[in-house]
């Protein structure tokens, strides 16, 4: 069953790094301990624990002018439902990092097939080299079309991609690139066209002719002509590991998560070869030994998964969409290249209200034998900590206003956006 | 880099970032082919000067003249941020230096441009048409070549300098949040400060915090009777002592929030209240801002977040959009107002973060540049140009900024009152766009 610090934190790495665990759930990962649920959330494969099917298979996301908005929340459905049930919760969290890391987003990118192309390169190689992740999301239809790669030529390179790919995706922005790296980079990734895209079928073409093949140093690295060398410079720079694993570390460790940890963590995946499996892992194993750099607030999405798993509901389609739209986080609609914001940003009070609602929705929706339900019935401290999948019990604020509501639904709505459940 | 300032980077990323994600609520369901080729924006007349001010004014949003009284309020500033950087270039057209030379495909025609009364030097995209009876009555200034010493090309290193007015320097705090610190009585309205469209790092203070709403709809509490009633006290009133306690003062903020709100007379997001050329997100915006304004005294600052400048390609259709967007908005926002007679506690400014190259790409578009171009527009503004753009002397193929972003600031400062050194952190000259 395992002692209480187990069970807090075993939830914790469950609500950082995936998306929660209900009352049944959260027994059997502390009965496991800390260590090995790390390692399964991180490796699920040597677990044993199967892979989910692509749940936009089936669904017709070509581009059909009016229909954008509907097919895209359809693809959004079937992603959250893809998190709440998955049996690799961990690399559905990692993908959904990344999805708001390597951002192409709607409207600009029209297509919704392409957007879920973008994603499935996630899940595909989102654990794995981050130099195959990298190459394969710079030649990506969706990514093409978002940065204007596609139609960036020879004698007119577009820099916008060449920037965003050392500020926000490899680099940082303190990490001394200059504008000539900018444009070399912009240079060596010219000749591609994306065709296709009012079509079923997208197509990435490559023009050797409006290519610019002359070779050029960026950051410091001779001979980069094409995308193959793009890749290897960026990747080789040492500012990359450092800003790719603390980014992540201040996700899931927290944002206050210590340099020297960070350090550490970045140090390993460097000479790992920049392995985002093994980094991911190492930071799971941090968190299941009680590293923490403080609260991570939930953003709109994995709360929702979260809350969805805890309650064994899922929400009507045009509900959670539209309360994820009113909460300011919409998969495939990042607000801008730089992603979504993080932290207490989420307190803002559109976001607050909406989360409500949300919870409301969600209360309405559970059934009375629901073993939430049941637990919030009773309602004592340490009993509903753990149907929330919390493994600590609920404070006593949070616990007087779950008791200050009569009836489970609004008990449940309560308990859902009360501060133990949304900082996680 | 200390998690203060991590954190005011992160809800940097908000600020363009949901407005975009507001701008989705509003019209994600349309392409943008849909809406570049809607009708464009008609022309309302607003009724200016404020003397002529009569129930005549039927073609201006009604909502407001006829429902509420007019609340005797304080001044108010309306900041309008244009994400990703507008081309100043062909916003505000030189109509000499070589203009055409570095645009052979974006350039606009100099005979289809909007006049601006009193100089032959420019003239403006033919979008900010609805603009004419405001440029007419000498209520709009350009401030043309404006921006930090030292600019930026990232979005995110601009616009944080635009929100800081702190460049190159961190801070945790933007230019309104510490006016609103500095002017707080310690008991403040949640909407004294109002971000719609998104969230407004320019507004975070040590202690203050803008209302965000990204649709006015939407801002409501759902839920069993008396449930949203009692969110405000819910989990106690907060604080600042650590990130729960911040949470819970959110939450009660958040439900005042929504009670004043929801007191306001017509849902701003109702296209058949907000009248013809206001269909756009910043013109919707607007539309709830001049409720804000003659509704709620307490609100002092309101922000409006746009996205969609960032024009690297095909950017003829996309910015004919926008600015007729944001024309129509104005005009119709300063028409209500003139009507509900309010107009004289508003001063309007536009910001955005850089202006883009001066040479075209070859996407049809322009890539980040340096100096852009801001409007001030209100009863208060004297009209006319401020400041140049030297195409003759480029900053690595960029306009030099010629106005610093503070001598806006303290233009809208000096109006609003209030210790403007003290949040700027040393004076600057305003100008003498806006009258006292």
């Amino acid at each position: 069953m395992g002692s209480m610090d187990d069970r807090m934190l075993v939830a914790r790495l469950h609500r950082r790094a995936g998306f929660g665990l209900d009352a049944a759930g959260l027994v059997e990962a502390a009965g496991r301990g800390p260590a090995a649920e790390a390692a399964r959330l991180a490796r699920p494969s040597e677990a044993g624990l199967a892979e989910p099917t692509d749940p936009f298979d089936g669904v017709d996301l070509t581009f059909v002018k009016g229909e954008v908005r509907q097919r895209l929340a359809m693809a959004s459905e079937r992603w959250l439902g893809r998190m709440v049930d998955s049996p690799r919760p961990g690399l559905e969290r990692l993908a959904w990092f990344w999805h708001g890391h390597f951002v192409a987003a709607a409207p600009k990118v029209k297509s919704p097939a392409m957007l879920a192309d973008l994603v499935r390169v996630v899940w595909a190689k989102g654990a794995g080299p981050l130099a195959d992740l990298v190459r394969a999301v710079s030649v990506d239809a969706a990514m093409l079309l978002y940065l204007d790669g596609s139609g960036s030529t020879k004698d007119e390179p577009n820099e916008n991609y060449g920037r965003e790919l050392m500020e926000l995706f490899t680099l940082g922005r303190t990490a001394g690139y200059t504008e000539a790296d900018v444009q070399a980079a912009a240079r060596a990734l010219t000749g591609y066209r994306v065709t296709g895209e009012r079509s079923g079928v997208a197509r990435v073409a490559f023009d050797a002719r409006r290519h610019d093949d002359s070779r050029r140093t960026l950051l410091g690295l001779g001979g980069v002509h094409d995308v193959d060398t793009v890749v290897r410079a960026v990747t080789g720079h040492p500012a990359c590991a450092t800003h790719i694993a603390g980014k992540l570390a201040r996700a899931v460790l927290g944002p206050g998560v210590d340099a020297a940890v960070v350090a550490r963590l970045a140090e390993e995946f460097r000479t790992g070869g920049l392995d985002v499996g093994g980094l991911w892992a190492a930071v799971l194993a941090e968190l299941a030994a009680g590293t923490d750099g403080g609260a991570v607030v939930l953003a709109p999405v994995p709360w929702l998964a979260s809350a969805e798993r805890a309650t064994g509901v899922r929400l009507d389609a045009k509900v959670s969409q539209a309360g994820l739209l009113a909460a300011g986080q919409v998969p495939f609609v990042a607000p801008n290249v730089g992603g979504w914001p993080s932290g207490e940003a989420w307190f803002s009070s559109a976001t607050v209200v909406a989360r409500f609602n949300l919870a409301v929705a969600l209360g309405a929706a559970t059934p009375a034998s629901a073993p939430l339900a049941v637990a919030l019935a009773g309602a004592d401290a340490a009993g509903l900590g753990d149907a929330l999948g919390l493994g600590a019990p609920l404070g006593a604020d949070t616990l007087r206003a779950v008791r200050a509501v009569p009836g489970a639904a609004g008990r449940i709505a309560v308990a859902l956006t009360s501060p133990e459940f949304v900082l996680a | 880099m200390s998690s203060t300032r991590r954190q005011f980077l992160t809800l940097g990323g908000a600020a363009l970032g949901a407005a975009a994600v507001g701008g989705a609520a509003y019209g994600l369901g349309r392409s943008g082919a849909d809406r570049s080729s809607a009708p464009p924006t008609s022309e309302v007349p607003p009724s200016i000067p404020p003397s002529t001010t009569s129930a005549s004014t039927s073609t201006a949003p009604s909502v407001t003249a006829a429902a509420t009284p007019a609340a005797p309020g304080g001044r108010v500033l309306v900041v309008v941020q244009l994400g990703g950087g507008n081309d100043g270039l062909n916003t505000l057209v030189p109509l000499q230096g070589g203009y055409h030379d570095a645009r052979p495909s974006l350039g606009l025609a100099d005979d289809g441009l909007l006049p601006f009364p009193g100089t032959e030097a420019y003239g403006l995209h033919p979008a900010l048409a609805p603009l004419r009876a405001l440029l007419a009555a000498g209520q709009v200034a350009a401030l043309e070549a404006i921006g930090y010493p030292h600019p930026d090309r990232s979005h995110f290193a601009a616009m944080d300098d635009w929100w800081s007015a702190t460049p190159g320097r961190s801070s945790t705090t933007g230019w309104l949040g510490r006016w609103l610190d500095a002017t707080s009585t310690g008991d403040d309205d949640p909407l004294r400060a109002v971000a719609l469209g998104g969230g407004a790092p320019a507004l975070i203070g040590d202690r203050s915090r803008p209302t965000v709403v990204l649709s006015p709809v939407a801002f409501r509490l759902q839920g069993p009777k008396g449930l949203g009633s009692s969110l405000p006290d819910m989990f106690g009133r907060g604080g600042d002592a650590d990130v729960g306690a911040r949470y819970r003062r959110a939450v009660a903020d958040a439900a005042a929030a929504v009670a004043t709100f929801s007191k306001l007379t017509a849902p701003a997001a109702d296209g058949a209240e907000a009248g013809e050329g206001a269909d756009g997100d910043i013109a919707r915006a607007l539309g709830t801002a001049a409720q804000l304004v003659t509704e709620v005294p307490s609100t002092r600052l309101i922000q409006v977040g746009a996205g969609g400048f960032d024009t690297h390609a095909g950017q003829a259709a996309t910015q004919q959009r926008l600015l007729a967007d944001l024309a129509g908005g104005i005009s119709s926002f300063f028409a209500s107002l003139t009507a509900s007679g309010a107009a004289e506690r508003v001063l309007l400014v536009t910001v955005s973060e850089f202006g883009r190259r001066v040479h075209e790409n070859g996407s049809g578009g322009t890539d980040h540049g340096k100096a852009g171009v801001s409007f001030v527009a209100g009863p208060a503004v004297r009209g006319g140009v401020y400041g140049a753009a030297d195409l003759s002397r480029l900053d690595d193929g960029d306009l030099a900024p010629q106005i610093d972003v503070r001598q806006l600031y303290a233009a809208a400062l000096g109006w609003l009152g209030g210790p403007v050194d003290e949040v700027l952190g040393s004076p600057y000259d305003a100008l003498g766009v806006v009258r006292a």
